[in-house]
């Protein structure tokens, strides 16, 4: 079921220039230069139900603000947006009722409050019954372990803390998307890890949508089935996860024991990386070999003890999609 | 200072409207002073076309004299700046001031100029009332800048003390506008309560140099006030100077 | 649209309790407001007292009409102080894409910006503009009647409608400019001097434009002028002078003044950074 839909988005501004020095000073009391800025040149996407996407790009791709036009908080220039069938811009009240939306970088809890508190007012926004309030605050508590904090003001928390305060409220209405704009942003690894099992879960057991924008690609790798990766104001790749990474990543890595230290391989195919006493580490071209092939070759060389060969790397794949 | 003009001249929307703030309050105060007049030709010794005046250079001369360093001094405390801040290679407090003569010449010309030249012409704004007097003028204007200067240096010191009750700041400038003559002039307040003021400082910033522009204050008055103003600008300085060392050494050695 | 009404309520109930609650928590800056504010409005008042000794009345009002006026007034800026503070900060709100947090909530944007402070320091005004108030009734032999305390209600809530309307309206300029702030201050200003002080003083072109185009007028002197049965001077096809204009005019302010910050939020705001 067609959930997302985005139809040639386009998001312009204008932006003003402003001149250097006292002089430039004195010129713009009269005159004021604008020059404009093109966000998002024309992006094109559907989302089925049940996705989670991974959404990335290099910083001033326009991830952000194709986010916050997808969440009603900014207009499109041009080009029409549909939530659940209906424009965020034009029904923003209706849609935002099924939406919860996470910024890393600003916080949508009210800072002066109790997390606690928080948590009620949004309950009296979005007008959540008693019965359904109480069940998803137990269970946000007990997945998030909130406990400890609940009752601690918004502003004295530590950003771990108010991450999870800030998943927590944006799942008190048990929406059925989620929009995750860098929501692991400076969080220490074991947090990391509590909200990845927590959008996995919710997305198993609820069917819930969710759109991830992350520079963290670990995170993207171990949540996303599908990827789009947008730059300069434009969709570049859209697809399977893997397909993409296969695809754009031009090569795997080998680690070999090896039955006796060598310092190179003269197989053309490989590329040593590091090598310490007897494991070496080593990289081919996959789309050029087959791993069964590149270990037939040392094969012949070396005597191999142990090897494992990793996936493509995402961060390889998402690099040189970047500079294309 | 130059870079403080710079940042002042950026924001000409906001000039413009500092400019009709002050221009309003003159006009009401004219309307007020015309009704109050229409049944007489004098109070206090003051004529329509002097209140007129005084009003409208009140009003010019209180744009001129704002002294930011309580706020900014506010400021670098409460972020815990002023450490870094008094570790640099000049006078902090010069650097204040610097900052704040910057301000008070764009100020001056940015809103004073323009309110002092719409209210001559919509107005009957006097000129002083002779010559000579001029230069005591400058000289008035000058002492009760560095009166509310180094009062405002004071209060912004006592940042240090008061942090949790907020910026004193405000409530010296609410005072000092009602007990300073800038308001309407303490000739009109009851006899013992002006003796009273006569005795602090205040009149002696906003009345001196107005006083002697209208000619209520004659000349050999004129230098006596001047005299008092110089006593404060004195007794300011030094206590201010004696609180800035004090200041100084604590922050040096609580690391601020 | 019960429903609706109900919903926006327990909002606004339980919003307000934990404003409270936080300002009552971080209020030891309020020492200094609690000074200052009472001494402004007290010396505001004497400074008329003092002028109004030497010449008796004002333009045909006494005194006591004057502290009526003035009592009146102040009290109204206090609870548009208490409740609608907000308005005054637009700009700050609008560069600092605060209203996305609002955005995102199925409820207007504007009620949600309003509710979001109640700001004790109103009290400040309150009090002193009571007791200038209550001094002035007694003065002029204010009868209490039913009527007149009915009036004397909508006659607030509609000031403080009408000023809450300003201030929206001149910082919603904000969404277009970035700049909206410096009205706060010609705001301020304007009404002090056209809710305080008696507008007969005023020239009538000025005292028409504060009624007609900024319907400052209807603040304190349309109503006390009907209140008191002073005339106003100002002869209108329909009588002016009566107390019951205020709140409706108050109404029709803050709609427009409401419609005009949802028009710059929707058309113009840009959020703000990345």
């Amino acid at each position: 079921m067609e959930q997302i839909v985005l139809d040639h988005v386009v998001k312009e501004y204008w932006v003003t220039k402003k001149k250097k020095g006292l002089r430039g000073a004195l010129i713009n009391l009269i005159h004021n230069e604008k020059v404009k800025v093109e966000a998002v040149k024309g992006i094109s996407y559907t989302i089925t139900k049940g996705e989670i996407v991974g959404y990335i790009g290099p910083n001033g791709a326009g991830k952000s603000t194709t986010i916050k036009m997808m969440s009603g908080i900014m207009t499109p220039t041009s080009g029409q947006i549909y939530i659940n069938g209906m424009s965020p811009h034009d029904n923003r009240k209706k849609v935002v009722k099924d939406l919860g939306v996470v910024f890393g970088q600003r916080t949508q809890l009210y800072w002066d409050l109790r997390l606690g508190e928080s948590f009620e007012l949004l309950k009296r926004i979005y007008k959540v019954g008693d019965e359904q309030y109480e069940s998803a605050l137990k269970e946000l508590t007990d997945v998030l372990d909130l406990a400890g904090f609940i009752d601690i003001p918004v502003r004295q928390l530590s950003l771990g803390q108010r991450m999870r305060g800030e998943l927590a409220a944006a799942m008190i209405h048990s929406p059925d998307i989620l929009f995750l704009d860098e929501p692991t942003i400076g969080l220490d690894i074991d947090v990391k890890h509590a909200i990845r099992n927590f959008i996995l879960e919710i997305n198993k057991r609820k069917d819930v949508t969710v759109i991830l924008t992350s520079h963290d690609l670990d995170d993207v790798m171990k949540l996303c089935n599908r990827l789009i990766v947008i730059n300069k104001g434009q969709v570049v790749e859209d697809g399977p996860l893997e397909d993409i990474v296969t695809r754009m990543a031009n090569y795997r890595m080998i680690n070999l024991e090896l039955a006796d230290p060598v310092t190179e391989i003269h197989s053309p195919m490989v590329e040593i990386v590091k090598a310490e006493g007897r494991k070496i580490w080593c990289k081919f071209d996959h789309h050029l070999y087959t791993a069964a092939e590149v270990i037939a070759d040392i094969g012949k060389e070396v005597s191999i003890v142990d090897l494992s060969v990793k996936e493509p790397n995402i961060e390889d794949a998402v690099a040189n999609i970047y500079h294309c | 200072m130059k870079m403080k003009m710079q940042v002042s001249l950026t924001y000409r929307f906001e000039v413009f409207a500092v400019v009709i703030t002050r221009f309003i309050l003159i006009l009401a105060n004219v309307f007020l002073w015309k009704c109050v007049y229409a049944d007489q030709n004098s109070m206090n010794g003051l004529n329509l076309e002097q209140m007129i005046t005084y009003s409208v250079l009140s009003a010019c001369l209180s744009s001129m004299f704002q002294c930011g360093v309580q706020d900014t001094m506010n400021k670098d405390i409460r972020k815990g700046d002023i450490a870094l801040l008094m570790m640099k290679p000049y006078s902090l407090l010069g650097a204040y001031f610097a900052e704040d003569l910057g301000n008070i010449i764009v100020k001056t010309c940015n809103v004073s100029l323009p309110i002092l030249i719409m209210s001559v012409i919509i107005f009957h704004v006097s000129a002083p009332v002779t010559i000579t007097v001029i230069p005591l003028l400058f000289l008035s204007i000058f002492l009760g800048l560095m009166i509310l200067w180094f009062m405002s240096a004071l209060i912004g010191m006592l940042t240090f003390v008061t942090m949790e009750l907020g910026n004193m700041g405000v409530l010296k400038d609410t005072i000092v506008a009602i007990l300073s003559g800038s308001m309407i002039p303490l000739w009109f307040f009851p006899e013992r309560i002006e003796n009273i003021l006569m005795m602090t400082p205040f009149p002696y910033t906003y009345q001196t140099p107005l006083g002697l522009y209208i000619g209520r204050i004659s000349i050999q008055e004129g230098f006596g006030q001047i005299m008092i103003q110089i006593f404060w600008v004195c007794l300011l300085a030094a206590a201010t100077g004696y609180t800035w060392k004090k200041v100084q050494k604590s922050v040096m050695v609580q690391g601020g | 649209m019960w429903e609706s009404i109900k919903h926006y309520f327990s909002v606004f109930a339980f919003s307000a309790k934990l404003a409270l609650q936080s300002e009552l928590e971080y209020s030891s800056y309020l020492v200094c407001w609690l000074f200052m504010i009472p001494i402004q409005i007290f010396s505001g008042i004497y400074v008329l007292k003092v002028i109004m000794e030497r010449i008796g009345t004002l333009n045909g009002w006494t005194f006591g009409q004057v502290a009526f006026l003035y009592g009146l007034g102040v009290f109204s800026h206090g609870f548009q102080d208490m409740f609608f503070i907000q308005t005054r900060h637009i700009e700050y709100y609008v560069i600092q894409g605060e209203f996305d947090r609002m955005l995102l909530r199925p409820m207007g944007v504007f009620f949600q910006f309003c509710i979001g402070t109640v700001n004790l320091c109103g009290i400040f005004d309150l009090v002193p503009g009571a007791i200038i108030f209550w001094y002035g009734c007694k003065e002029v032999g204010f009868r209490w009647t039913a009527e007149n305390a009915f009036l004397i209600i909508v006659v607030i809530i509609g000031a403080t409608l009408i000023q809450a309307a300003i201030y929206t309206i001149t910082g919603s300029i904000a969404f277009w400019t970035k700049k909206s702030s410096v009205f706060v201050g010609v705001n301020l200003e304007l009404f002090d001097k056209t809710t305080q002080w008696p507008m007969v003083i005023y020239p009538k072109w000025f005292i028409r434009f504060f009624s007609f185009l900024i319907p400052m007028g209807f603040v304190s002197f349309y109503p006390v002028c009907g209140l008191l049965g002073i005339s106003s001077g100002i002869d209108m096809p329909i009588p002016i002078d009566l107390a019951i204009w205020t709140p409706l005019v108050g109404i029709i302010w803050f709609i427009g003044g409401k419609t005009f910050f949802n028009r710059g939020l929707r058309k113009k705001y840009e959020s703000a950074g990345s």
